[in-house]
């Protein structure tokens, strides 16, 4: 279950203020929801939006979900992901209507992260969640049973164990399905009387408690991985109950070179390595990275894409492990040589191939640039094996 | 100011319209049908003034006027005026009509600037959209872009009422006007005459006069007739050029088409979609609601023609998810992206590549952008290109005539070279009546002995229509060609061949350079072409046109050269990651060669990198994950440098030393290395060792590729290896061949069984013979 550790924020900037006091709630979790972690704006938002109409059973109205995950400047609120509006406005329409909402991407794009922050916007819960994996079982998504009380009473509401989609129907809740593809095909089915009737049959239970009928404000959040096995896993019939959106990585290459100087400094903070990164190594590690994973360079040459994502995170630990290096074998500043070695370790991992474009890249895309870190980057390339 | 502005019973009142806005469009007919003025004054080529009533003709809209001029360096630069049936200028026209009211154009000449002014699409509302005050309001408004800006405050709520509407609209543009950091000297000048316009409208007229112009400029005309000082309102010094004479300069009406009408976007920004806000304005005129659903159903019609499964239930989903942002937007009906974002929400059932087109999305837009094509009615001018075509035509004799007849054109001839290229240009905008029936092949360029072409030149019912159609490329018929490819040139998707091949028809038609947009589009699908062997095919083209043509005009051109040289870098970069190239292993070894050649007939014009090249080559022959066909191909482009030799060629002769790759590596070799391999008969000799140190088995197998390895020769370079090879081995007299009394099947099969028991006579360590 514990998936993604400190790399996950990545594509979401620090907010301003610490939200968490050391006092506060969830002052000693290592990493408290994001509902405890955001208490505070979460009840301003409902504070606003007391008289508003809302869709049944959320806890905000969809625009107040809207300013909670992207800020608010007039209500003080941090933004908590990058990413372009109407892409999160279809994305939590869709939770509103009778579809559920499949979001989909490169890994490290932040899915689950995404998918925390809406059920905590929307439910004010967003630890109904379900991790797919290949031995993920109906009974980790609907119910089980307490056989101690199952032998004892024979079923009954009392011996039945709630999984995450059962209480999320009876408390009308968002409900959190991570990694679905990884599940078989037969198990994501399950899914489908849900989302189509919103009923869930319980045959061992007797009269009316034999169908549990959602209560408004359910809906599922499934997030996928196109790298691992693709959305293809997929029935036709379940992909039809959901509504897609694709999460793009971070367009702008100064967003992300402000994230990446950001956590790959936080993280060198915590280590207590006292580098820093400068602007012009970052801006060629960047750039690598961004133009790698669109398979197209600034100026619009296409690029064979490599097999790996090239994902924001991974552009911060290439970062932070080229600081390392610095620190410790190197004169204490990183240099170009420094992320090159690291590339290698941190976003190619074992294609050769990858290497082949990798050198490509180079030779005839980094010898043409002149300026700032780029001719000393170009150098490095002795480096890559 | 704004009250001021917003007055509308002053005696000029200025409506501020966005261009291709309905719903300025829907205000300004409100507006003048309330006030009655005497005149009302449109943005618009003035010099149109004496021919405005040519445009209340029964017409097909769109429609535009066309403005033209020669500059003095010789350049030629047009400008459209474009109508459609929402434009609000249009609708202003009609009205006036409506209302006996004078209509009159007020704005500068289009000749007049455009020596400093470029934009070919005189309604662009450039300074509304690159004003800083747009890109901070769309920040605070939560909205992506100017156009979504404009929906949500302007077209998406019909209800708002007509003062409302003109103070929004100026406290808008005010704002974007007093944000933009600089008005440009076109427009410091064309308000300077606007104004003065107005002024003598408001001596000449007893009324009220209502002034429509673009909303960027009402305030400034405001602040002009009242003598304020305003933001951009000091009048350039400039020398009023002495307009051009009348011979090279025009306006005329031409027809137009939303596909055009959205195609000019990027830079020259107008309002995109036309089909949508077509039909918005048509509904708001019936008095219809729901816009968004007639839309939806043509979109899961296109889609449904597509072969895509779009259910009842899928729409019912797009129709919701619009609605649910529609409402989240705080709009009271679906508009323009609500609904693309419910489409894209609801029907997209896969990943999407950043900023990657996707057929639904292709669909979407296609409803979008409306398919309507306009048609001037009878009794209009005919479009300037019209007459500039029937002129060349007369001018070389080529006029279509009912009996059919052959132009046989020598390309030697500089007068058969000129007629060559109206033809060409006749035939790129499509044409009726003209087409190349035999010539030169310029793109095989199998044979270049003789150069010539015959055309087949008649008359045909569609000649008039397609040449009137074609009016919408341009005046001239120079200009309209090179318009038309440029616009081919955005419809070809990542193919370097098919580009270069563009250039080919761009140097037929005679066009002497490559302009900016063209050129640029041509190179970036030169950089996008991920194709090793379309972008070394792209490499031949440009290379004869670069190097070796003498009647295109088209030698050590610049521009050509740039775009050439594009192409080789990178056609070297694929070269490198090209890897295991699978059933068109010749192919290859041409790609290979094109590049060799192109560095050595055009390299020391173009300054190519010889190091680079070098380094290049050298890697690929040395990678191991690359095939050996390739390898031999860099090893003999190399040795054919100078930069190896026999030596290191007989070194890695053994490295191939495998019956099912030596093969490939020779072709490879002898591909690129075929004179240095002439040069040096023992690397023959070497390959008769390595050939003898095979099976039986393994020389079958090594056979074919053998074979096809050494047809690079010609039969007498082959005679005189073997001599080589006989001389090499000691053999005096070569013995003529054994006649065979048996079938050559019969022969195989003797000789396989022979093989067989060979070999199971050594498995078994028999000693057979004279062994």
């Amino acid at each position: 279950m514990a998936k993604k550790p400190a790399t996950k924020p990545a594509s979401a900037p620090t907010p301003k203020a610490a939200p968490v006091a050391d006092s506060g709630p969830g002052a000693n979790l290592q990493r408290p929801a994001a509902e405890v972690l955001y208490a505070a704006e979460l009840d301003k938002l409902a504070e606003r939006d007391k008289a508003q109409p809302k869709p049944k059973g959320w806890k905000l109205t969809p625009r107040s979900v809207l300013s909670f995950v992207l800020g608010d400047e007039d209500m003080g609120l941090a933004p908590k992901f990058v990413g372009s509006r109407a892409f999160l406005e279809r994305a939590i329409v869709a939770l509103a209507t009778n579809r559920g909402l499949m979001l989909i991407g490169e890994p490290g794009t932040a899915k689950s992260y995404l998918s925390e922050l809406l059920a905590a916007g929307i439910s004010g819960d967003s630890t109904l969640t379900v991790q797919g994996s290949a031995g993920t079982t109906e009974d980790n998504i609907k119910y089980s049973w307490n056989y101690a009380l199952l032998l004892a009473e024979g079923p009954s509401e009392r011996s039945l164990v709630p999984a995450p989609v059962y209480r999320g129907m009876r408390e009308g809740k968002i409900v959190r399905f991570e990694e679905i593809t990884r599940c078989p095909i037969e198990i994501q089915d399950t899914l489908l009387s849900v989302l189509s009737d919103r009923v869930l049959a319980i045959p061992e239970l007797d009269g009316p408690e034999r169908s549990l009928f959602a209560q408004a404000g359910f809906n599922v959040i499934a997030t996928a991985n196109t790298r691992d096995r693709g959305v293809n896993d997929m029935s036709a019939a379940l992909k039809r109950r959901f509504n897609f959106e694709t999460v793009q990585p971070i367009g702008s290459i100064e967003d992300e070179m402000a994230l990446v100087t950001r956590e790959a400094g936080k993280m060198l903070a915590r280590a207590a390595i006292p580098v820093s990164l400068q602007a012009d190594v970052v801006e060629v590690l960047v750039t690598t990275f961004h133009e790698l994973r669109h398979g197209k360079t600034g100026d619009g040459k296409a690029l064979e894409p490599l097999s790996t994502a090239m994902s924001t995170a991974e552009a911060v630990s290439c970062a932070y492990a080229a600081g390392i290096h610095a620190y410790y074998y190197g004169g204490g500043d990183v240099e170009p040589a420094h992320l090159v070695q690291h590339l290698v370790g941190t976003a190619l991992k074992d294609a050769p191939d990858d290497v082949k474009k990798l050198s490509g890249y180079f030779n005839h895309v980094m010898k043409g640039r002149k300026r700032g870190a780029w001719p000393a980057y170009y150098e490095a390339r002795k480096h890559l094996p | 100011m704004i009250d001021q502005l917003c007055d509308l019973s002053a005696r000029a009142v200025f409506f501020p319209v966005r261009h291709h806005s309905p719903a300025c469009a829907r205000h300004v007919r409100a507006l003048a049908r309330a006030m009655k003025p005497a005149a009302i004054l449109i943005e618009g080529p003035s010099d149109f003034n004496d021919r405005v009533r040519e445009l209340y003709l029964p017409h097909t809209l769109p429609i535009a006027i066309y403005s033209y001029v020669r500059l003095e360096d010789g350049a030629r630069r047009g400008g459209y005026h474009p109508f459609c049936e929402y434009s609000p200028e249009w609708v202003a026209l009609r009205t006036a009509k409506e209302l006996k009211a004078v209509a009159r154009f007020i704005d500068l000449p289009y000749a007049d600037i455009a020596n400093i002014d470029a934009t070919a699409n005189r309604y662009a509302d450039r300074g509304l959209a690159q004003s800083k005050f747009v890109a901070r309001l769309c920040q605070r408004a939560g909205v992506e872009t100017f156009d979504e800006l404009w929906d949500a405050h302007f077209e998406a709520d019909r209800d708002l009422p007509l003062e409302e509407f003109v103070r929004r609209a100026h406290q808008f543009c005010l704002h974007s006007r007093l944000m933009d950091d600089t008005v440009s000297e076109s427009d410091r000048l064309r308000e300077s005459f606007m104004a003065e316009q107005v002024r003598a409208a408001l001596k000449e007229f007893k009324g009220h006069v209502l002034v429509v112009t673009g909303g960027y400029h009402s305030s400034a005309l405001f602040a002009r007739l009242n003598g304020l000082d305003f933001h951009g309102t000091k009048d350039p010094e400039r020398e009023q050029d002495a307009p051009p004479d009348e011979g090279e300069r025009g306006i005329a009406l031409t027809p137009y088409s939303y596909e055009r009408l959205d195609s000019l976007r990027g830079y020259n920004a107008g309002m995109p979609n036309p089909g949508f806000y077509h039909q918005a304005w048509r509904d708001a005129e019936a008095g219809r609601t729901n816009t968004h659903r007639e839309l939806l159903a043509r979109v899961a019609k296109v889609l449904r023609r597509a072969g895509q499964p779009i259910s009842s239930a899928d729409l019912i989903a797009a129709e919701g998810t619009a609605q649910g942002l529609a409402q989240m937007r705080g709009r009271t009906a679906v508009w323009r992206s609500d609904l693309v974002d419910g489409i894209t929400g609801a029907l997209i059932k896969e990943e999407r590549a950043y900023n990657m087109r996707h057929p639904l999305l292709d669909a979407v837009h296609e409803v979008f952008r409306g398919g309507e094509r306009g048609e001037l009615a009878k009794g209009t001018a005919l479009p300037p290109l019209v007459t500039d075509l029937k002129k060349q035509l007369a001018e070389h004799e080529l006029e279509p005539r009912q009996v059919p007849r052959n132009a046989d054109l020598d390309l030697e001839k500089e007068e058969d070279r000129e007629r060559s290229r109206v033809l060409h240009r006749v035939r790129v905008l499509g044409i009726a009546g003209f087409s190349r029936t035999e010539g030169t092949d310029f793109a095989q360029r199998g044979n270049l002995v003789k150069l010539w072409e015959r055309w087949d030149v008649k008359w045909s019912p569609d000649h008039d229509a397609t040449a009137v159609e074609a009016a919408r490329y341009g005046a001239a018929l120079l200009d309209a060609a090179a318009a038309r490819l440029t616009e081919r040139a955005a419809t070809i998707d990542r193919n370097a061949e098919d580009a270069a091949l563009l250039v080919l028809d761009a140097a037929f038609a005679g066009l002497s350079n490559l302009a900016g947009e063209f050129a640029a589009r041509l190179a970036a699908i030169v950089r996008s072409d991920a194709d090793f062997f379309n972008v070394t095919k792209a490499l031949g083209h440009l290379l004869y046109l670069f190097v070796h043509d003498h009647v295109l005009s088209t030698s050590g051109r610049s521009d050509i050269g740039a775009l050439f040289a594009e192409t080789y870098a990178r056609g070297l970069w694929l070269l490198e990651t090209l890897g295991q190239p699978s059933g068109n292993e010749r192919e290859a070894t041409t790609g290979v060669a094109a590049l060799l050649d192109a560095f050595e007939r055009a390299g020391e014009a173009l300054n190519f990198d010889r190091a680079e090249l070098v380094g290049v080559f050298e890697r690929v022959s040395a990678s191991a994950h690359t095939a050996p066909i390739l390898r031999g191909a860099a090893l003999g482009a190399l040795w054919t440098l100078g930069e190896s030799d026999a030596h290191r060629a007989r070194a890695a002769l053994l490295l191939f030393a495998d019956p099912a790759r030596l093969g490939d590596f020779l072709t490879g070799l002898f591909a690129l290395a075929r004179e240095a391999v002439q040069r040096n008969p023992d690397l023959v000799v070497a390959v008769d060792q390595v050939v003898a140190a095979f099976g039986d088995d393994e020389f079958l197998e090594a056979l074919p590729a053998l074979r096809l390895a050494f047809t690079y020769f010609t039969p007498r370079e082959k005679h005189h290896l073997g001599l080589t090879l006989l001389g090499a081995l000691g053999i005096k007299d070569a013995a003529s061949l054994t006649k065979l009394e048996v079938t050559a099947k019969e022969m195989a099969e003797a000789l396989a069984f022979e093989s067989r028991v060979w070999d199971a006579a050594k498995k078994y360590g028999v000693r057979l013979g004279d062994e």
